[in-house]
Formats: C-alpha cells, structure tokens, sequence
C-alpha cells in the first residue's frame, strides 16, 4: 500500500502538527513516537527535502501558523490567544517540572486563612489617610467569592496543561510517598491523591458540555486525561469509552492510543473496538501493536506490518513491533537481527531494548548481552531500560543479587516499567524469596495483564507456596493469555491435579499436547489456526502422554492410562512413516516401559512382560526392577509350563 | 454652665474618653442633683467597667424602681458581675407578656379578630383572650417606644440569668419574648439562635410570629416602614438554622445582596458559608470563610466554622499557623483553645486535643464547638461511655441542634445498643429531617435490625437530599458504600454490583469494598471476576482475612471449572485415539530387530544431551521466552 505522494504530504503535516501539539500539551512521549514516524518516510521524499534546501526553510516557516487552524472551534483560538501569556508561563514551569506551580497558573488553589497578613494589621496602614480610604473599601469587596471550581474561559489546551501538571504532581507525590520498592508504603497503598479533584473537574466540564456523546465540543486532548484518569480508579469500561473518543476526535495523540491498547485485554476486545475506531493510518499501527502484545500471529498482522513498513520504511516503532512479533513466534534470529540492524541504525534508542535483552538472555548469548550493556550504559546510566538490561547481564552470569539490585534501581527510576518487576520476580525465585517474587509479579500484572510470564510466575511462585488453587488461577490466566504454549497447559494440568481435579486436568494435558503437536507439525509455515481443530499430528510429548496415563491411573481408569503409556512409549519411534524421526529411549520412555511391564503382569501377559522387561534391561533403565520382573515372570511361566505339562501329563 | 457640661460629657462619651465623661457627669450630677444626671453619670460607670459604682448611683435614687431604663441599668451590672441572684430579684420573674406583639395582632387589630397568640397562650378560651388582647395592644400603644426597648431588654438579660443557672427552657421563653415584645432586640435573637435553643422548624414558626412591622425607622418618613421591616426580615433569615427552607433563605440573601449590597458584608457570607457547610460543599464554603477573615481578621463569628473546614479539608498547616497567631493576640478568647484543639485533633493528638477543647469550654461553658470537641476526643479514642456523657452535655446546653443527639446515636451504634440509638436519632430527625448524614445513621440503625428495604430506602433519601444539595458525590461515598451493602443483604445483587463499581469510581479504594464485591459477584456465580475483585483488595491489605477467606473459596470454585469446551476435547480425544491405533499397527506390523538397533543408538545422544522434555517443578523454563 504505497500512498500517494498527496496522500504523504497530508499525512505528513498532520504528523507535525501533532508533534507540535502533542509539545504544548507536554505530551513529551506522544511528541517524540509523532516525530519518530515523521522522520521514517522512505528516504527519496527526505533527499527531495535535502536538495531544495532553500527554498524548504520558507516552507518550514510556513508551518508553524499551521497550529492555528487546528483550533477548529474560532472560540478556542480566541480564548488561547487571550491566555497566551498565561500558558507560556504555565508551560515553562511545566518544562522546569514544577508541576504544581503550572497547574496554579490556570487553576489557582484556595489557600486558606490561616493567620492575617501583616499589611490589615500594620499600623502604617491606619496612620495614612488615602489608605484608610482604601481600608473602608475592604469591607466592600467587589468581586464575589466563586463557589464553582472550574473557571469559566479556559481554553482546552489551558485545562488540559493545568490539570495534566496536577496529576503528574500527584504522581511525584505518590512516588514520593511510596518510599522504598516492595516497601509496606509501596503498592496500591498509595494512590495519586489527586485523581479524584481531576476526575470532579472534568466530569463537571464534560457534563456541561453535552456529555460523552457530543463530540463537536473537544479536541481530544481532556478526554484523554479524563479515560486516563477513569482508569486510575478501576473503570475500565468507562475509560475505554472515553479513550475511544479521545482517539477518534484527535487519531495522532499516540499516548491515548497506548492507554486504549491497555484497555484491550483479548483478541475478542480489539474486534470489538476495531468498529469505532477511526479508520486512518493509526489505526493500522495501533492494530499491530496490539497484535503484539497479544501474541497473536496471524497472517493479516504480518501483512499489515509490511504495508506500515512500505510507508514508513526506517521506522524504529515498527521495526521494534517486528522483532517482538519474531520473538513472540520463538523465532530468534530473526528477531535478533532486526534488533541488531535496530540498534545500529539508532545506536542511542533504549525503547524496547530490555526485550533485546531478553532475547539475548534466552538464546543465551553472552558477549552480544555484554555489549548491549555497555552501549545503554554510555547513553544513559539512568534509564530504567538500561538497568534491566544490567539486571539481565548479572542474571546471566548468575550474580542474581547484583541483578536484583538493577532492577530495584530501574524500578526507582520509574515504577511503572513492567519489564523490571517481572524478571525482578524470575530473580527472586531464584534466590528462593518467594514473597518477593509473588510480589513482584504481582505488580508486574497490576500494570500490565496482558503479560502471560508474570502470570505464569505468580503460578509457579504460588505452587511452591503450596497454594495450589491459587497457582491453579495463575496458570489459567497465563494460558488463556498464551494459548498456543503447551508449557501453560501443562503448568494448569499439573495445578487440577495437585487440586485433585483429576478429570480437568487430564483434559489441560490433553490441550498442551494438542498445541504442542500443533507447534512442531506448523510453525514451519508460520500460521496458526485453532489448534484444536486439526486433528493430532506430529510428535506428542512423553511427558505428557506419561503424566495423563498416571491421571488415568489415579482415577481408577486403567485401560485409558495403559493406552497412554503405549503412546508414550511409542514417541520413541518416529511418528508416522513419514520418516519423521523419534526421540529415542529416555527416561519417561523407561518408565513408561517400565509401568507397561508391570501391567502387563498384572494382566497376565507374561510374554508381553518378558518382552518389555527384557529391553528395559538392554536400556539399562530401572535394571533392578526390570529383572525382578524377568525372574518373576520366568518363575510364573515355568509355573504355567509345569502345569501346562502337567495338562499334558494328564 | 450646665449646658456647657452636657455638651462636654457628651462628647467625651463618643470620643470614648470615659474618665473625662465620669469627671464631667460627676460635676454636672453636683450642679443639678437631678435624678436624669445621677442616671447619666450611672450609665457613664456602666460604660467605663465601673458597676458597682453604677449601681450605687442607682441605687441612691428611687428611680431604680420607677424607671424601667434605671432598672435595666442595674440589672445589666448585676449580671455584668456575675450576681444573677440580684439581677433576677431586681427584674422580678415575669416577662410583661402583655407588650408581646405579633404579626397576627398587627393584622388582627383592623380585622378585630382574635386567634390564637404566642404558643403559650394556646390552652385558653378564646373569649378572655380577645378581651386580653384589646388590653394589650392598647397598653401597648400607650407605652413610650423607648421603654418598650427597655422591656425587651430586661427580659433578655433575664435569659441570660436563667441561662446562667443552667435553666434553658425559661430562658429560651425569656428571650423569645425578648424579641416578641421588640424585634429590634437583636442580642436575644443572636442568643438563641447562636445557642440553637430553638429546632429549624421552631426556629422558622418563630420567625413567622414576629411582627416586624412594628418597626419604626424614622418617625418622618412612614413609608420607610414597611422596607426597614422586610430588611430587618432577611437579616434575620440569615441566621436561621441552614437545614430548613433553603430556598427562603436563598431569597432573603439574593435580596439583601441585590437591593442592599450587603453580599460582601461578613455576616452574610458567613451565612452563606454555612449554607455551603452544611451541604458538603467544603472548598467553597472554606473560600468564603477565607475572605471573611483575610478582611477581618478576628471575626470571632467565623471561627468556628472556618476551623471546622480547615479540619474537613485536612488543612493541618493552615490550622498550626492561625492558632499560633490567636495564641498570640487573644490568649482569653475561648475560639483560640478551640483553634489549638482542632489542631491536635487533626494531627490526631487525642490527649492534647482534649485538654485544650476542655479549656475552652472552661473560659466559656456555653460554647458548642468545644463541647462537641471534647466529646469527638472520647469517641476518637472510642471511649464510648464519656463520649456519651459529654454529648449529653452538649445536647442539653444545645437542645435545637440535632447534633449532639446525631453523635450520642451514633455512639450508641457503635456500642450496639440499637434501640438508644434509634431513640436519640429519632429526636434528632424531629429536630431537623434535612440532613443526610442523620438520615445515613438511621439507615444503618435500621440495616443492623435486619431491616434491609428500610435501610436501602434511607440511604437513598440520604443520598437524594444530598444530590438536592449539590454536594459533590465524593462526600457521599459513604453512604453510597451503605447502600451497596444494603442491597447486597437484600439480595439486590446487580444494583449492589452497580453501586460498589460507583463507590470505587468515586476513588474509595479500601480492600473491604473490593472484598465486597468479590462477595456479590460470588453470589451472582461469577467466580472469575469475583477472584479479580478479591485480588485487588487483597493487593491493598495483603493481610485482609475475609478477603482471603472468599478468595479460596472462589478459587475452589474456578477449580472446577474445565479448560475445554465439549466438542473440543472430542476432537484431540478421537485424533489421540486414532494415534493410539496407528502405534498398535505399527507394532504389529514391525519386527522387532530394527528396532531395537535404533533405540541403542538414539539412546547415546539422548545421553548426550541430557533428560529433556518438560519441567514441570523447575523453575525458570518459560522465562523470558
């Protein structure tokens, strides 16, 4: 999908403009994601740029006045015109982050009475006579005291900026207040205390002006803050709907679109929303980076990637959202080297690169991990992405108390970087403190439900707590996060059983071991329909297979469990004739074998159990046991053999 | 020479310098000996400080027994040192009822017709009253203006006697008539309104019965009269209890701030950040309090509101500075200690708070807000039993406020004594039915009986009162939080649902709210969401026991839950049978030798590489993956 060159031009200056309000609202993120796209055209529109350079810097200048018309309401543009003085004092305390002092610019706080100031009392005051004038004129004020909170004649852009610095110093605050990480003032404990002021004010603004469905009257921008602010106080849905029109009146605003994709916690959820979302250029992009953080690996997500990238071919967001999708499908080098070219070409961008160093963690390559390090810590030693990146070197190199110690520091840096508390978690559990793991995984959910590893941990942290139902709960909300990995179905069968809930957990197992086949038999050709509806091919896991036959067994269903332990025992052998390869003898195999030998005796079948005992021998697996075997069996058949001879006799 | 002298005395009086005025009266009283001059010279010590001296002036000439302004000149010094006894023998314990003048008698003497006077005189027949009435007006009439003032006077500083001696019913009638015999008589009006000696209801029929067209402004100019009257009206509006008739009031201030431009004035305000105060409306009301002492910096009327507020709105800085500055320049005014107290009480100093709120309802015994300080102490550090017996203080000193009776029932709801409880708040919701937070009280009185439609209905008519109010809804969290829990007894579950999600949208985020939740969504069989909500709250307090106790249960709940739908699972059940058949096959169909030959050879680099397949206990298998 190339676009025209009209079509690029359009888009173009609506990425500016955004960039430019996306800056006069402080919305330092949104500005820096709106430029990055600005600046990832394919390089012929930039070369054109380069060469006409003299003539482009009027074309430059004629930009800016550009902003203006983007008040479409005339009323706001006066009103902003008016403030001017105002919001430029208001902005630069923004900019020196004295966020409170910005907010008091258009919201002025009533400070109350607490003692008279001195120039009532002084006797200076009394003793001059034009003063005294001005005495007696107290006690007839002019201006009435206004009870409303929200003062009428503020442009959006004014309330927005104000009410943006009041919440984030509510932020510095909370921050402030939390104290140490995982500290008991750490946590939900602590809330942003001024969510609900900025809630009142902005329910009182929209209320005035018709509400959620009248949408002539906002740019955008407050209802933004208003779904961001919905969602501090758990209204998800609310929020979700507030956002939606956030990003339908004003589609380049890239932070209310992070929110939303927050919001959207199942495939099912973004269906649903795709309907109302605004049909642009955004939406593409905001459908692959939920995409992405759903897992989701269809074809379309694939293809939608590669026309973003036709249109933005040196983008890093999108290059950054390809490598995750690689990462996601497990296929690493791909991944890798698209991180690799990522980092070469923006040698100083530490977005996204803690998932890098994950990459680099799993694979496990060293030496690159290392260089990573060193590369983030020269840009910047305070980034909490450079101490995961620390963290996950030291977790490398098994110096998981250093590692700790980085991702406490990342944490400090910005206590919403759910990075840091998950693999802060995989860090604990190492060092056996499951509390602080549970914790932190904990956290790591609270900002983000949509991490299936977090969730995982929390089962496995739970599970050597011995809290089975509750591990049983984690691992189903990692797996319905993550369908397609055998590893959580297996995880939730264990849990069933561990809960006694033999039936649902043979059914669990039975899942991993279809998705299981499924990856083997698929991910060749990259596509993963419903995993279920094909029937089972390619290798199943012993392990598996072994575990459902000892659920069988417990639950008294032995014909089942001794159907399950041939499966077993048949992965040994390649699946089909197709020539695929089996894996051999091992240990489940064996015990497999093993427990097949004993049923075997069990049912009488010596022959069978000589046969099986016999290569338990030559695998020289459970050697004891299986001559045990031989010699009882040899015994029972010299038995049948004299009594067969005695028939005989007869 | 006299004229001389009189012309000086006077105007050292309105110079406010009192010795020369006594200097001046003394020699005039000297030159004249006249019994007027010796009553001026009196009214000169009166106003220097010097009552026993006054009153020995008075005392020397009869005139104490003639003239009701003599009388009333030495019953205030008697009262000013404290002698009640005195005072009451020298003023006698009737009121002169007969002076009373009503709004109905300024209509009834045109018509001629009689019914029905001040509420005492109810009982009697009609006959003796219409005769009595005729009397009255006519001795009424006959009466000289100024002694009328003197009258009232009397029978207001009679009020304060028997307020004085702790018999608040006879004051109250004392100063009612006060003010019956002369509206203008404001000091009795402020007693008992400032005392609330007086229900809202009682307060407003009162009111009514008060015959403002009495007043004369200037004997020149009659038409002046019947604006003057409804000026005085609205003035008085003003200091009404805030509960009763909103909208009355809110005329009577638009008038006198529109006609007048009394918005500003500091008693209007001050009426108005009542009006605010009493329905939640705490920033605003705290703006206007704040403009009223910024221009008036120790306008004692204010105070205990505008403490009050800095309370409410948590303003503990504001709190230290302003009583460290009345600590400063009023150590004597019983609304400093009040200001120290209120600081303490805030940063939650029970003991210290109590000792200061008990000082100043030592400097003044009759002073409300400390009173009900000094019980909030008790009931702070839930002392339940003297927290009740200083409530009962205050309730008796305070009997037209429902507050005092508000706090005992709520105390005696947090004893558990139900039926106390509904009796005080009973009283209190015939005192005054327009406050939410009573009418919270009594719904949790009637939810704690078991009564769960009758809670639900209050906690409504709370919250409805409050929305008439235009209190923002964070004020009213509680209550909302009441009736979630209400429905949820009630089996209401959705609407409980409903109401808890509100609750949580207004910013309450204590783990009991989300524990709740999960409870009602349990019982909606939701155990999913339910296990979310109860997280949350357990992600609050990690140590919450309810929260945890449901959420093993709703955890149980999910376990038997399965993963797979029924027509799924058929599907890998019938592809692993098939499996299973292909496997019996090839094992027929294999011999055996082949095989075995693979397996040794397979099985080295199984060794090799170590046991595979899945870890199930181990630890960190899908990490980062």
């Amino acid at each position: 999908m190339a676009l025209s060159s009209e079509q690029q031009t359009e888009l173009q200056t609506h990425l500016q403009q955004a960039v430019v309000a996306c800056n006069e609202r402080c919305l330092y993120f949104a500005a820096k994601w709106a430029a990055e796209l600005l600046n990832s055209f394919p390089s012929s529109a930039h070369d054109t740029h380069d060469d006409a350079s003299d003539t482009d810097v009027d074309d430059d200048n004629e930009l800016p006045p550009k902003t203006q018309p983007s008040n479409h309401d005339r009323c706001e543009g006066r009103l902003e015109a008016k403030e001017l003085p105002r919001y430029l004092l208001a902005k630069s305390l923004f900019d020196c982050r004295e966020y409170d002092r910005c907010a008091a610019v258009f919201l002025p706080s009533q400070v109350p009475h607490s003692r008279p100031s001195q120039d009532v009392l002084s006797p200076t005051k009394l003793h001059s006579t034009p003063k005294s004038k001005q005495r007696a004129s107290l006690s007839v004020k002019p201006h009435k005291p206004q009870p409303v909170q929200l003062p009428k004649n503020l442009s959006q852009k004014a309330l927005f900026l104000a009410l943006y610095a009041r919440y984030l110093s509510g932020e510095k605050r909370k921050n402030e207040d939390s104290e140490t990480i995982l500290g008991p003032a750490d946590g939900p404990v602590t809330a942003n205390k001024e969510v609900a002021g900025i809630l009142a004010i902005l329910e009182e603004y929209f209320s005035a002006r018709g509400g959620i469905q009248d949408l002539s009257n906002s740019q955008g921008w407050l209802d933004y803050l208003y779904g961001l602010m919905l969602m501090k106080t758990k209204s998800d849905d609310l929020a979700k709907q507030w956002l939606l029109r956030s990003v339908n009146l004003n589609p380049y605003n890239w932070s209310a679109w992070l929110e939303l994709g927050s919001l959207v916690g199942s495939v099912e959820e973004l269906q649903q929303i795709s309907d109302h979302l605004p049909q642009n250029i955004v939406k593409f992009l905001f459908y692959i980076y939920c995409s992405q953080e759903l897992f989701l690996q269809t074809p379309e997500v694939y293809n939608s990637l590669a026309q973003m990238l036709s249109i933005f071919p040196s983008s890093a967001f999108l290059a950054q959202q390809k490598a995750l999708l690689h990462y996601h499908a497990r296929d690493h080098d791909t991944a890798m080297q698209i991180f690799d070219n990522l980092l070469t070409a923006h040698p100083h961008r530490l977005d996204g690169m803690e998932i890098f160093s994950n990459l680099l963690y799993v694979l496990p390559n060293r030496p690159k991990l290392a260089t990573l390090a060193s590369t983030a810590s020269d840009t910047d030693k305070f980034r909490p992405e450079t101490n995961c990146i620390l963290g996950n070197y030291y977790s490398l190199i098994s110096e998981h108390e250093k590692a700790v110690l980085h991702f406490r520091r990342a944490l400090t840096l910005d206590r919403t970087f759910q990075a840091a508390w998950t693999l802060m978690g995989h860090e604990y559990i190492e060092l056996k403190n499951t509390q602080a793991a549970i914790e932190s995984y904990r956290r790591a959910v609270d900002i983000n439900r949509k991490d299936y590893r977090s969730w995982y941990g929390l089962g496995q942290g739970y599970e050597m707590l011995e809290c089975y139902s509750y591990s049983l709960f984690y691992y189903q909300r990692a797996a319905a996060l993550c369908p397609g990995d055998p590893k959580m179905w297996a995880a939730v069968g264990n849990a069933y059983s561990k809960c006694g809930k033999i039936a649902n957990a043979i059914q669990a197992y039975k899942r991993a071991l279809a998705v299981g086949s499924q990856i083997d038999t698929t991910s060749s050709f990259g596509s993963t329909q419903d995993p279920l509806s094909q029937a089972i091919g390619g290798a199943l896991d012993p392990q598996l297979l072994f575990d459902i036959a000892l659920l069988y067994e417990r639950s008294n269903q032995f014909s089942e469990a001794a159907a399950f332990m041939e499966l077993c025992l048949a992965q040994e052998e390649g699946a089909d004739e197709g020539g695929e390869e089996g894996l051999g003898v091992t240990q489940i195999t064996s015990r497999a074998r093993l427990w097949l030998a004993k049923w075997s005796y069990g049912c009488g079948e010596w022959e069978r159990t000589m046969e099986l005992a016999n290569e338990l021998c030559q695998d020289g697996v459970e050697v004891e046991e299986a001559k045990g075997l031989v010699r009882d069996v040899r015994a029972r058949m010299a038995v049948r053999e004299r009594e067969e001879e005695e028939e005989g006799g007869e | 020479m006299q004229a001389y002298l009189r012309s000086w005395r006077q105007s050292a009086i309105t110079r406010g310098q009192l010795e020369t005025a006594c200097f001046v009266s003394d020699k005039l009283l000297a030159l004249t000996n006249s019994e007027e001059d010796a009553f001026a010279l009196a009214q000169t010590y009166f106003a220097a400080g010097n009552y026993t001296r006054a009153l020995s002036f008075l005392s020397k000439s009869d005139s104490a027994q003639t003239s009701p302004a003599a009388r009333y000149l030495a019953a205030h010094c008697y009262v000013k040192q404290n002698k009640h006894e005195e005072a009451l023998d020298l003023l006698g314990e009737k009121n002169p009822v007969h002076l009373v003048t009503t709004s109905d008698s300024a209509r009834r003497k045109l018509q001629h017709l009689s019914n029905g006077l001040s509420s005492k005189q109810h009982g009697k027949s009609k006959l003796p009253s219409r005769t009595e009435r005729a009397d009255r007006s006519e001795e009424r009439d006959r009466e000289d203006a100024s002694n009328i003032k003197y009258e009232a006077g009397m029978c207001y500083l009679r009020g304060v006697c028997y307020a004085k001696q702790n018999s608040f019913d006879r004051a109250k009638e004392c100063y009612k008539d006060a003010v019956r015999i002369d509206v203008q008589c404001f000091e009795a009006f402020d007693q008992l309104m400032k005392n609330s000696l007086m229900s809202p209801g009682e307060e407003w029929d009162f009111l009514e019965s008060l015959n403002f067209d009495s007043i004369q402004p200037d004997p020149g100019d009659p038409n002046n009269a019947p604006e003057a009257a409804d000026f005085t009206r609205n003035l008085y509006i003003t200091r009404l209890s805030k509960y009763a008739r909103p909208d009355d009031f809110n005329t009577a201030i638009e008038t006198l701030s529109t006609h007048y431009h009394l918005g500003s004035n500091p008693d209007v305000l001050l009426s108005k950040a009542e009006i605010l105060f009493t329905s939640s409306r705490y920033a605003p009301a705290l703006a206007i309090t704040s403009e009223i002492l910024e221009a008036d910096p120790y306008n004692f009327a204010c105070m205990p509101l505008h403490l009050a507020l800095l309370h409410q709105l948590n303003h503990t800085n504001a709190l230290f500075a302003l009583s460290h500055d009345l600590a400063d320049t009023h150590p004597h005014e019983p609304c400093t200690w009040l200001a120290v107290g209120t600081y303490y009480l805030s940063t939650n100093r029970i003991p210290e708070a109590r000792s200061y709120f008990s000082k100043a309802s030592l400097m003044d015994p009759h002073f409300g807000p400390a009173w009900i300080g000094f019980a909030h102490t008790f009931a702070a550090e839930g002392e339940g039993d003297q927290a009740i017996a200083a409530y009962s203080t205050a309730a008796r000193l305070f009997q037209g406020t429902h507050l005092p009776q508000l706090f005992l029932g709520m105390q005696e709801i947090a004893l558990g004594n139900l039926t106390i409880a509904r009796e005080y708040l009973t009283t209190a919701y015939n005192l005054c039915d327009r406050d939410p937070l009573l009418i919270n009280e009594i719904g949790v009185v009637a939810y704690m009986e078991d009564d769960y439609t009758s809670a639900v209905r209050h906690f409504l008519l709370a919250l409805s009162i409050a929305e008439d109010n235009e209190a923002p809804p964070q004020q009213n969290v509680s209550t909302r939080l009441n009736l979630a829990h209400a429905l949820r007894r009630a089996g209401r579950f959705h609407e409980a649902l409903e109401q808890f999600d509100e609750v949580i949208r207004l910013g309450l985020r204590e783990s009991g709210v989300f524990a709740s939740k999960g409870l009602v969504l349990l019982e909606l069989e939701q155990p999913f969401d339910a296990t979310v909500s109860l997280h949350e709250a357990l992600a609050i307090s990690p140590q919450d026991p309810i929260a945890t106790d449901l959420l093993t249960k709703s955890l149980t709940l999910l376990e038997s839950e399965g993963v797979l739908g029924g027509a799924d699972e058929e599907a890998v059940d019938v592809g692993l049978r098939n499996r299973l058949a292909e496997v019996r096959q090839q094992a027929m169909n294999q011999s055996n030798a082949p095989r075995q030959q693979r397996r040794v050879i397979r099985q080295q680099e199984e060794d090799e590489e170590g046991g595979d397949g899945m870890d199930l206990d181990g630890t960190s298998d899908p990490r980062r993956s």
